[in-house]
């Protein structure tokens, strides 16, 4: 009797342990093949995977939202808040192996562009999206552009780099928010020589946020002209061993040798930054907008705004800029019979006042969504003045993560001494190569597609979103 | 003749955790042998590569030097936490006042985990704030700061030092429990024959606790080998230009950022392999029948 009872708790304990690592939608995803989104809600069901948002008010309003338009709809909504922002494309790529349901995925727009949108990751939403563009402010949807198609909606705040200052201090020194790099060293000198300051901090422990730096240099470095720089040199045109890229890496380097930028920077990370800034150790400071609301609650004082300083005579500051850090995107497995209600709650959520209630939970330092924005000031009011002529696309947003990759590790190693800023270049130059080889990486996907991979990622139906929208 | 009868219950007692085991360790172990053959993306088809992907990891000299730091991580770490934790339990396994508090203390960073450890001791080596270039300010000794993980000549031994501290409380518990075993009328009768204190660790204590060293041993150096990812993803994530990059962090990279799932399985499968060679090794160089049992 004993051993019975023992093999039957066995079997329950492994029966519950497999039944455990079960997904989490079940059979759902498979039925929402046919049943219009599943059992649940009388309309069906949409199921939607996004990061955990930063802020927790976030997470609530997308709750508030869903449930609304589940009343009003009679649509259910799930939301699934799992992991990071850069964990979003292994998630999905997770669901599709399990069968999941997922209807949108919230993800970089960068991710799409260099991993997703070439492996037929999500689907085309040119014509499914077309009645919603006019709820976004002119040029907000360029970005989610890519060969002509419209392959996300963004739906958070924009972003872009940004050089602040410690207002109060310079006032209290008389100094004036530099514009030229000569002034930047004058400013940089007088920091100094004030004890135990630190005249800029970056986060150069971090890896990733080295080609936020090189984007800077390389703007000016090509003449304002870095896009198109960089589009040939990924279509294998030219070489990425070029004057300007070279030039680029000295200009990095610049940095440190003119002691803008001490050795610190190379092992203080994201947090140490805002920290180093926040508590008066440093004057100035290069970072991403996405850190302005952090910075701004972390100071006792007033902080300022200035453009990236001229460092190539004929050529003017350009901050790397993105909208679409968080958009919105329909995966390609994800059931045509289901559109209709994927596009419904996208309507619902790009509504002025939802998306208001959504997105007005951080900053939104520019205004994604006609109306949608937050309380401005000096600064949010000094990088909007700066998106129309002194901003160009993220770089890291064009070329894949092999190379954005190499990059960061020959700007550390350059910086370092380790590689001339030839041999720099020569390395990121030397991961193209690489990746074309092993992964038959071709830049404008989008032109050798095959029907076949057109038709697996073009909607059957586009629902009529105008009976619903208001 | 009578049959000889088999009892099944044993059997179907380990058939659970045997098809467990099956279903999450050795079918994903032979789906990843399987994929390692396919240029795979996650998203896209699967496309026969053959033996392509095993000679990319060949060319690849960032993996290479990935493996060397592995090999270097492994043997420091398991060098330095033996050598350290057994001469603190040398010292603890003698009965003296707060040796508990000691014991306790030591063995603390254990319970902790990786994230915790990595973040306070990435704050320890900060440059601006951190405790120990502060420490080295205070002591006069500004001559020797460093970047500690900025600085690619000593970034993966800032890292080690992390691991060794993490761990030393763990293998020092061991240590203690061996030496507890060792009979004490065995170091009178060595000191009646005039031995000093190296000759009773040399012919007395090292060869009584052959089974814990082999035990701390094998425990250190693959938990080095196989466990590195976390501490060195938190602390450098493989910087300054790739030189804490341990196979791990490469391996993950390589799947995981450049979604490239053929290379990185090809990268595993050979890391596998070097590592069945050198445990294999490693167990017949030091494991004794007659002492090991």
């Amino acid at each position: 009797m004993k051993k019975i009872l023992a093999l039957l708790c066995t079997a329950a304990l492994s029966i519950g342990m497999l039944a455990g690592c079960g997904s989490p939608s079940g059979s759902q995803g498979g039925e929402a093949s046919g049943n219009n989104g599943g059992e649940t809600g009388k309309g069906g069901k949409v199921v939607m995977l996004a990061c955990v948002p930063d802020v927790a008010e976030e997470q609530t309003a997308w709750e508030e939202v869903a449930a609304a338009f589940q009343e009003e709809t009679g649509i259910e909504v799930e939301l699934r808040f799992q992991g990071t922002w850069d964990e979003i494309p292994t998630l999905l790529q997770e669901s599709k192996l399990a069968g999941d349901q997922v209807d949108i995925v919230r993800v970089g727009i960068g991710t799409i562009s260099s991993t997703l949108g070439a492996a037929g990751g999500v689907k085309d939403l040119t014509e499914l999206a077309a009645p919603l563009l006019d709820r976004y402010s002119e040029g907000m949807t360029d970005h989610c552009y890519i060969g002509d198609h419209l392959w996300a909606l963004p739906y958070y705040d924009a972003s872009s780099y940004m050089c602040l200052y410690n207002k109060t201090l310079f006032d209290e020194m008389g100094l004036q928010a530099p514009t030229t790099w000569d002034e930047l060293l004058t400013v940089s000198r007088a920091l100094s020589e004030k004890d135990g300051m630190m005249p800029m901090i970056f986060q150069g422990k971090d890896g990733w946020a080295w080609p936020m730096m090189y984007t800077e240099t390389y703007n000016q470095a090509t003449g304002n002209n870095a896009i198109a720089a960089v589009e040939s040199f990924l279509k294998g045109e030219t070489s990425f061993v070029s004057d300007a890229s070279v030039q680029a890496f000295d200009l990095v380097k610049k940095f440190y040798d003119d002691q803008v930028l001490t050795t610190a920077s190379l092992d203080t990370d994201e947090e140490g930054m805002i920290a180093t800034f926040a508590q008066g150790k440093a004057g100035m400071l290069f970072a991403g907008t996405w850190d302005y609301e952090t910075i701004k609650n972390s100071c006792d004082f007033e902080v300022g705004a200035f453009a990236f300083p001229v460092m190539v005579e004929g050529s003017h500051a350009e901050n790397g800029y993105g909208v679409g850090d968080y958009a919105l995107a329909v995966p390609s497995f994800a059931s045509d019979d289901n559109l209709e209600n994927t596009m419904r709650f996208l309507e619902y959520i790009t509504r002025q006042e939802n998306a208001q209630k959504i997105l007005g939970t951080s900053t939104m330092i520019y205004e994604v969504l006609k109306g949608v924005s937050t309380e401005p000031d000096e600064v949010t009011d000094f990088l909007n003045s700066q998106i129309a002529d002194n901003s160009a696309k993220y770089l890291d947003w064009i070329w894949p993560s092999e190379v954005n990759d190499a990059l960061s590790t020959a700007i550390v190693a350059s910086i370092s001494g380790e590689m001339t800023s030839q041999e720099a270049a020569a390395y990121v130059q030397k991961a193209y190569d690489t990746v074309c080889e092993e992964q038959d990486y071709t830049y404008a996907w989008w032109e050798s597609w095959t029907e076949e991979q057109w038709d697996n990622v073009t909607p059957a139906v586009v629902p009529d979103l105008s009976q619903y929208m208001k | 003749m009578r049959k000889k009868k088999i009892d099944a219950f044993p059997y179907l007692m380990c058939l659970a955790a045997l098809i467990l085991f099956t279903l999450f360790v050795v079918l994903p172990f032979i789906v990843g042998i399987y994929t390692s053959f396919f240029k795979w993306d996650g998203f896209s088809d699967m496309k026969f590569n053959g033996f392509k992907n095993y000679l990319y990891v060949f060319k690849d000299d960032v993996y290479w030097k990935a493996i060397r730091n592995t090999f270097v991580y492994a043997i420091l770490v398991t060098v330095l936490k033996n050598i350290i934790a057994f001469f603190l339990a040398s010292i603890l396994v003698k009965k003296f006042f707060g040796r508990t508090l000691f014991r306790t203390a030591i063995y603390i960073p254990v319970t902790l985990s990786y994230i915790v450890i990595g973040i306070l001791w990435v704050w320890i080596y900060n440059p601006t704030f951190g405790l120990l270039n502060s420490l080295l300010t205070g002591l006069g000794l500004d001559s020797l700061i460093l970047g500690w993980l900025s600085d690619a000549k000593v970034a993966l031994y800032s890292v080690i030092v992390v691991d060794v501290w993490k761990w030393i409380g763990y293998h020092m518990v061991l240590y203690i429990a061996g030496l507890q075993g060792v009979p004490k009328d065995l170091y009178e009768a060595a000191e009646i024959d005039g031995a000093g204190a190296f000759a009773k660790l040399r012919y007395v204590t090292i060869p009584m606790v052959n089974a814990t060293i082999v035990i701390n041993v094998l425990m250190s150096i693959t938990g080095a080998f196989v466990s590195n990812y976390d501490i060195v993803y938190i602390m450098t994530d493989g910087g300054p230009y790739h030189s804490t990059e341990v196979a791990l962090t490469y391996i993950m990279k390589t799947a995981f950022t450049d979604y490239n799932f053929g290379k990185a399985n090809a990268m595993s499968v050979i890391l596998f392999l070097m590592v069945l060679v050198f445990g294999f090794i490693q167990l017949k160089f030091m494991s004794k029948e007659d002492t090991y049992d």
